[in-house]
This record gives C-alpha cells, structure tokens and sequence, in this order.
C-alpha cells in the first residue's frame, strides 16, 4: 500500500511504502531529470557504541566500529560493491555520521539493477579476519587525514566540550587505538543489531518508476525477525563539560566554534527547535545582524563567520563558527547580546525577513536529485512526515521564536579553537 | 534533452546566454569577465571582486545588500576570481533566487535579483571617482585572510606548492589572488583602475539558467553594459604548461600526521582531448581505476590516490595522502601504472566502465542549472559550442590505441611531497 504526501507550498508528493520486510521507503519522482538517487539509511552511527539487543546483556563496542563496517560493507565473497556499480555506470559511496550510516548511488541508466546491487550488498555482510585486518591501515590513514584538518579538529572539540558522557563526543571514525580492537564478531554484533529492516529505510528522488522501486524491494528486500534493540544507557549533565579548548595546528588565523548546549528533542518537536533556533540565531549574529557588522568593521570577523544549528539523535545545539584573532571576544559579544536580546527582543519584521530567508533556502533543497533526496533521509531520520520543515517555515510563527530565546542560557556554552599559538 | 541553449551578441566581447528548462526551482545568473592574466595588478583584481559583491551605491553596506538578498527569499550574490581554461583571469558574478513560481507573496524576484546584480557590478560605493576607502580597507583585509588561509587545509597548501615548482615562469606559478604582500598594497585607486580595464577589455559571458524565459534577465543584464566603453577586447588560446627537461623533486615538511604526494605530468604535444579523460578515469578517477585498485586497495599504501586533468594545460596531477614513510613507496606505485598502460595499454572492460561513467556524468549535468552554466561557460572563449551529449559521443569513440597513445606522451614534470608530524596542546 502506497500513501502519497502532498505538500501543497513545494508543489510536490512522496510517495511512502512499507516493504513487507518492515523497511519504510520514501519516494519523489522528479519528471524529466535524468538521474536518480537511492540512499539506503541504518539507524545506526558511531554513538551507538553500546547496546543490548531482546533484553540480552550490553555490549560495548570499540569507537569506530559503524565507520569500519560501513567500509567492510563493501566486500562480498565475490566482487567488491564498487566493480558492480562500474558495470553499470553508476556512482557510489557511502557515509557514516554520528546517529546513521548510509549506503547510495546516483545514476541516469540501468536503475533497477543499481538498486538491487545497492539492497544486496548492504544485506550480504562478509567480514572475515583476514579483510578485516586489510582495512586498518587504510582506516587508521582516513584518521590520521582528518586528525590533520583543522576544520573538522575545532568541531569535534566542540563536542568534547558540550558533553561529558553523551558518546556523540567521540570521534565518528574512533581513533588509531580503538579500531585495532575491532574484530569481525563486533562488526556481525553490529549488523544483526542495527542492520535490522525494522531500523533501516530507503529514499528515492529523480528518474525512476515507483512501481519498479516498490517490485525491487520486495524481491530483494529480507524479512528478518525484529530486534528491540536497547541503547545504552548515559547520564549526560545538563552544563557544558569544558567551557574552553585549545588546540595547537598550524591556521592562519584562530578557527573557532562556539555551542550552546540545549536540550535534544526528537521528532517534530526537533524539527522546531531546528526551525527557532536557526531563524533566531540568523536574526541576532547572521550576514545581516548589526552584531556581525560592527565585528567585522571592527576587525574581530570576517565573511568566514556563520551560524546554524546542529542536531542530530540525542544532541542540538545552535552554534557559531569563524575565524578571528580573538574567538573568546566574540563569545563574550555573543552572550552579552543574547543576554540583551531577552529585554529588548527582535522586532517582528526582522522575523519575517529570515523567515522569508529560510523558506527561500528550504526551497532550494527540493531543487537537485541529490538534494531531494537528502532532504527525505532527513526527515525519515527524524520521523517526521517528509515536508514537515519546510511547511513549518512557510507557517512559522514570532512567538515561538521568542521562546527559544527565552529558553536559551547564554551562559551554558563552550568554545573550541585552534590556533597556531596557545592563547 | 529538454532544456534549450540560445546565445546572443550583445556588443562587442559581450553575450548573453540562457539555459531554459522548466523543472528548475531556482533560477541561476552569472556574468563572467574574462581578462588577460595581468601578474602585477593580480591583487587589484582580486579585491575589485570583493568590493563589488560586497556592497554598492544603492546598498552602501555588507548588511543592507545581505538584507537586500534575505528579502529576496535567501537570494544570493558572490564573487569569484579564478584562472580560466587558457590561464586567463575570469573573474566571476554568479548570482540565484528561487523561481516565482514558488515565493509566498507576489514578488517577481527575477527582476529583483539581475537589478541587484547590476547595481553591484556598475554602481560600485564610490568615493572622489575611486572605489569607497572604508569598503577598500575592509576587503583588503579580508582578501589577505583568503591569501594566508592557504595553511588551513594542508591538501590545498601542497596543491599551491607543488603549482610552484610545476608552472615555475607560467600563471598558475603563484595563486589568483596574489601574494600578501602585494595584497597589502591594493588601494581604492589600484582596484578601481583594474576594475575600469575589466569593464572596458574583458570578453563578457553572462548566463541565466533556470525555468524562467528570462524576457527580464536579457532586458536588464543583457543591456547593461550598453553605456560601458569598450575596446581592446581580450582574446584567448590554450597554452600547455611546458615539460621540464628532468622532472624536479621537491620536499616539503609541514607541522601535520599525514603525508601528501603531488605529481605532475605533462604531455604538450597531445592534442587527443577526448584520450585525455578516459586514460584519468581508467588511471585514477573511477573507483575501479588503477590507482584505487592497486594502490588503495591491494598495496594499501594511502587512504586516497587519484588523479585529475586539464586538458588545455595539457597535464595530469596525480595525488595522494600518503604515511610519510611510504611517500616514496607510492610515488613508485603512480609511476608504475602509468608504465603498465604505457607498455601495455588498458583492458576492453577498462574501457567499458568508462564509458558508462562518461554517460552517467555527462546526463547528470542537465540535471543541474549551475552545472548547465559551468558546462557552456567553459566554452564560451573558444566560440565553439557543443552540448555534453555531443561531448559524450566524442568521448565515447575513444579506442584503446588512443588511450595507450596519450599515456605515453605523459612525461613526468614534477614530484611534490610534504610530511610532517605535528604537536598538540590541549587546556
């Protein structure tokens, strides 16, 4: 049975399935491009490092390991998944986040059968002790390359930062250490736990025949009895773990992200405090905030400097990234300003105006295949009905705004750096 | 394919092109300038660039034009100065709204947006008949940021490195936007002056894109530089980069963990462009190319190893990232399957995953207006038009003899590799 979801501002409709397997799948045809994306989502990234599955005993995992088996995902007995694509044109990869790891491909031919490569291979694992242990150094050098970027070292330093226990703060690829620990009996623990259709979805955007799509999963879709699987559990304090890190490498000029720790909401209420949370930190410190324009006349920014929300399973927070030479400056202007803000709020033209901006930006996502399709994961991620956002913008609302800026303690923020001198 | 490509003169040097398909959500604009490479007023340029997406005589600040642009339903403007395909300066406007079909009110953002564009590029924030003081300052500072950031992502530093040593004497020596040093010395008389010679000698491309019939965009940027003094308008040709008569080798270090390896090889003689892309794919782009498999995957030497042309520079750049202590190790593995296939060619199924990679790529390109624009506007110098799908064909004609035959006119030019270990402090 096929449901479609109409959104009547975007002008589109999904279309939703549920394969007799369990897996949900979401579709939007998009008429007369030429490609077509297929991204297959499991619930499952590097946070989920400690789980029990049917009231069996917890086990925890080495940091890493949603990295490592997405990497050995790749391997059959056979051919990797890699030369069954190029047979048939397509592109593939992968990706592993904190809270999912996703398999897809984009192609303009042979669609059917890209799918069925693409579902096959992520339900045929083969780890053996011999391709596992192959795959650690060239793991251990993906590491080392991003241990290397500044960039991704002041973020993941943020995290450290703003939670003490929450294991988003571990790095998404572990470390050189905890992946010597992996093994290929953590990767099966792993994949019969999360990789379970009753926790996985598939979305579809551009050319395609849903009937097609809907025919593929059912031939190639496995039925496999349902896990209830149990995270493990954490106490994660509501202050900042560490108001302030420094680190050393080598940047032109101070990097840093600045994180205001809030309470993580699921489902719809997530995409609110996305939607608020955006749209008010783009009002008091965006492009157009006489907040970045007196720091950048100032010299203490410049046009590197953004803001925005990040979230994701058990983790939100807005945040502020740029470049200065004096980053906890512009932390102190920050909480000063939120701090005088919750007096003096933003008027309601100001709101319209980046409501507007928001609208406009969500708009631009439902225009590229790849894109689309990235919008429904997030959706699908979140649980939310596939147009839950961008119906929310266009019906967004000054109140509710105000009470975010409300809810929000200026004070219960970190500031990760990197610097090439210690400060 | 369903959307339609029509160009039109507009004055002299000036064109005006639009890209119309009706699935497109947004519309997309750009209006390319393209100068003669000018090594002592690089910096001039560079900042003219900044100055003018940053602000103008309508919007007299950085936050009145972003308001501007947050009105128009996050419409966007920016600036960009890049080397073209024959090592010219394109210094670059690209500009997008969503289409009207989708704003909330009854606002008609494609007139909005190319009056915008107009005012930023011909009604500059001027001072005494120069660029404003104040604004000046502000990019020139910003722009030494943008020149000094090249140590932030150690992939883009060993690429500026390596360019040293492999177009020693040749534009891309040193990078766009100059040196800090020269940047330092920008002032509103020497950005203005570089910007009335991009008004007067550039060869102008604009594009629109999208699934308006852009009757507006053509009224409004297609006129714009009716009153725009012209003459002495730049022309252009592709130059290959020359081959060194011994390659060079040069080490870098570098406080980081991993290595990076960049080699250069050039081929000026080869003219064979189609035989160009299918040897990078079946080399080092494709998952299945040579270097993935047996460098990455068998040898495990490096997380990544890949390759990339430019055709009319007439080399192929081979990098990687790479543990220090197998930097040699790896320039050795390149070298090697570059021989392989100059000795002993590529493989029918080689060539067939090619193919299908060359047609995926070339029919997702009308799935994008920006890639649509890309596509025509690297072109747009030569006066020779042909669309991807006639590309497509070109490329897939491309047998194996003339792959074996662009492999061995490859000589290698230049071998840059870069190590280090860094020490981190944490409070």
């Amino acid at each position: 049975m096929t449901e479609k979801i109409y959104s009547g501002v975007i002008k589109e409709t999904v279309l939703k399935y549920t394969s007799p397997s369990g897996v949900r799948v979401f579709m939007l045809p998009m008429a007369g491009y030429s490609s077509a994306v297929a991204q297959f989502t499991a619930k499952f990234g590097s946070q989920d490092n400690s789980f029990s599955t049917n009231g069996k005993d917890f086990i925890r995992v080495p940091d890493g390991t949603a990295h490592y088996l997405e990497h050995k995902l790749f391997e059959s007995e056979e051919r990797d998944a890699f030369s069954l694509f190029a047979q048939t044109g397509a592109f593939c990869n992968a990706g592993t986040s904190f809270d999912y790891t996703q398999y897809y491909f984009s192609c303009t031919d042979n669609f059917k059968k890209n799918l069925e490569i693409l579902l096959d291979f992520v339900q045929d694992p083969y780890f053996t002790a011999e391709n596992v242990e192959k795959e650690r150094g060239i793991i251990g050098q993906e590491i080392t390359m991003y241990r290397d970027n500044p960039g991704w070292r002041v973020f993941t330093n943020l995290l450290e930062g703003l939670y003490s226990t929450n294991p988003v703060r571990n790095d998404i690829a572990g470390t050189v250490e905890s992946i010597a620990e992996i093994t290929e009996k953590t990767l099966y623990d792993c994949y019969n736990a999360y990789y379970n259709p009753s926790n996985m979805f598939l979305c579809v955007a551009g050319n395609f025949d849903p009937d097609e799509v809907i025919s593929v999963c059912e031939a190639h879709l496995k039925s496999r009895p349902a896990f209830n699987i149990t995270p493990g559990a954490y106490s994660e304090p509501t202050l900042v773990n560490r108001r302030r890190t420094v680190l050393q490498m080598p940047v032109a000029k101070p990097i840093f992200e600045i994180g205001f720790k809030t309470p993580a909401r699921d489902g719809i209420e997530g995409v609110e405090d996305n939607l608020y949370y955006g749209i008010l930190f783009d009002i008091l410190f965006g492009s157009t905030s006489d907040f970045f324009e007196t720091a950048r006349l100032k010299g203490l920014l410049n046009e590197e400097f953004s803001v925005g929300m990040f979230s994701g399973r058990g983790h939100a927070f807005p945040l502020a990234r740029g470049e200065s030479s004096d980053p906890d400056a512009v932390l102190e202007l920050i909480q000063v300003e939120l701090d005088a803000f919750k007096t003096v709020p933003p008027s309601r033209e100001e709101f319209e105006r980046i409501k507007r901006a928001t609208y406009g930006s969500m708009v631009r996502s439902y225009n590229n295949v790849d894109s689309v399709a990235g919008t429904l994961t997030d959706a699908a991620l979140a649980d939310v009905a596939p147009f839950a956002s961008i119906d929310m913008a266009a019906d967004a609302s000054y109140e509710k705004m105000i009470e975010k800026l409300t809810a929000l303690d200026e004070d219960n923020a970190a500031i990760s750096i990197v610097s090439s001198d210690i400060q | 394919m369903i959307n339609i490509f029509e160009r039109i003169q507009k004055g002299e040097g000036i064109f005006f092109n639009k890209i119309i398909d009706k699935r497109f959500k947004v519309n997309r604009y750009a209006v390319n300038f393209h100068t003669d490479f000018d090594e002592l007023s690089r910096s001039d340029y560079a900042a003219a660039a900044y100055i003018l997406s940053d602000c103008c005589a309508e919007y007299p600040s950085h936050a009145l034009t972003a308001k501007r642009l947050s009105e128009l339903y996050d419409a966007s403007i920016s600036s960009d100065t890049a080397f073209g395909t024959c090592r010219n300066r394109v210094t670059a406007f690209t500009a997008s709204a969503i289409d009207n079909n989708y704003v909330l009110g009854k606002e008609n953002l494609e007139i909005e947006i190319c009056n915008l564009i107009r005012s930023c590029i011909l009604n500059p924030l001027t001072q005494n008949g120069i660029f404003d003081g104040n604004v000046t300052s502000l990019m020139r500072t910003e722009l030494i940021d943008t020149i000094d950031s090249v140590i932030n992502d150690k992939n883009v530093y060993a690429a500026f490195k390596a360019n040293q040593t492999a177009y020693v004497g040749e534009p891309m020596e040193n990078t766009i936007n100059g040196t800090r040093s020269e940047a330092e010395l920008v002032t509103p008389a020497s950005a203005f002056a570089a910007y009335q010679k991009m008004l007067k000698t550039s060869r102008i491309e604009i594009f629109a894109a999208g699934s308006s019939d852009f009757a507006a965009a053509e009224d409004i940027l297609g006129s714009m530089f009716a009153n725009t003094e012209r003459g002495n308008i730049a022309s252009f040709k592709p130059v290959p980069s020359a081959l060194k008569q011994q390659p060079v080798h040069v080490s870098d270090t570098f406080p980081m963990q991993q290595g990076i390896l960049r080699m250069i090889f050039k081929a000026p003689a080869l003219e064979d462009r189609e035989a160009m892309t299918l040897l990078s794919l079946i080399l080092g782009v494709m998952t299945t190319s040579r270097f993935f498999q047996n460098i990455r995957e068998k040898q495990s030497l490096c997380y990544y190893c890949s390759c990339n042309i430019s055709k009319n520079m007439r080399t192929l750049t081979a990098y990687a990232g790479v543990e220090p202590q197998n930097l040699k190790r790896t320039e050795e593995a390149v070298i090697a399957e570059l021989e392989n296939i100059q000795k002993n060619g590529v493989t029918a199924e080689e060539i067939e995953m090619a193919r299908l990679d060359i047609k995926n790529q070339t029919r997702s390109i009308y799935d994008s207006a920006a890639s649509l624009i890309n596509w025509y506007a690297n072109q747009s110098v030569f006066d020779e038009y042909i669309s991807p799908e006639e590309q497509c064909e070109a490329l897939l004609k491309v047998d194996a003899e003339r792959i074996q035959e662009a492999a061995r006119q490859y000589k290698l030019d230049t071998v840059y590799s870069l190590s280090g270990l860094s020490e981190e402090v944490s409070e």
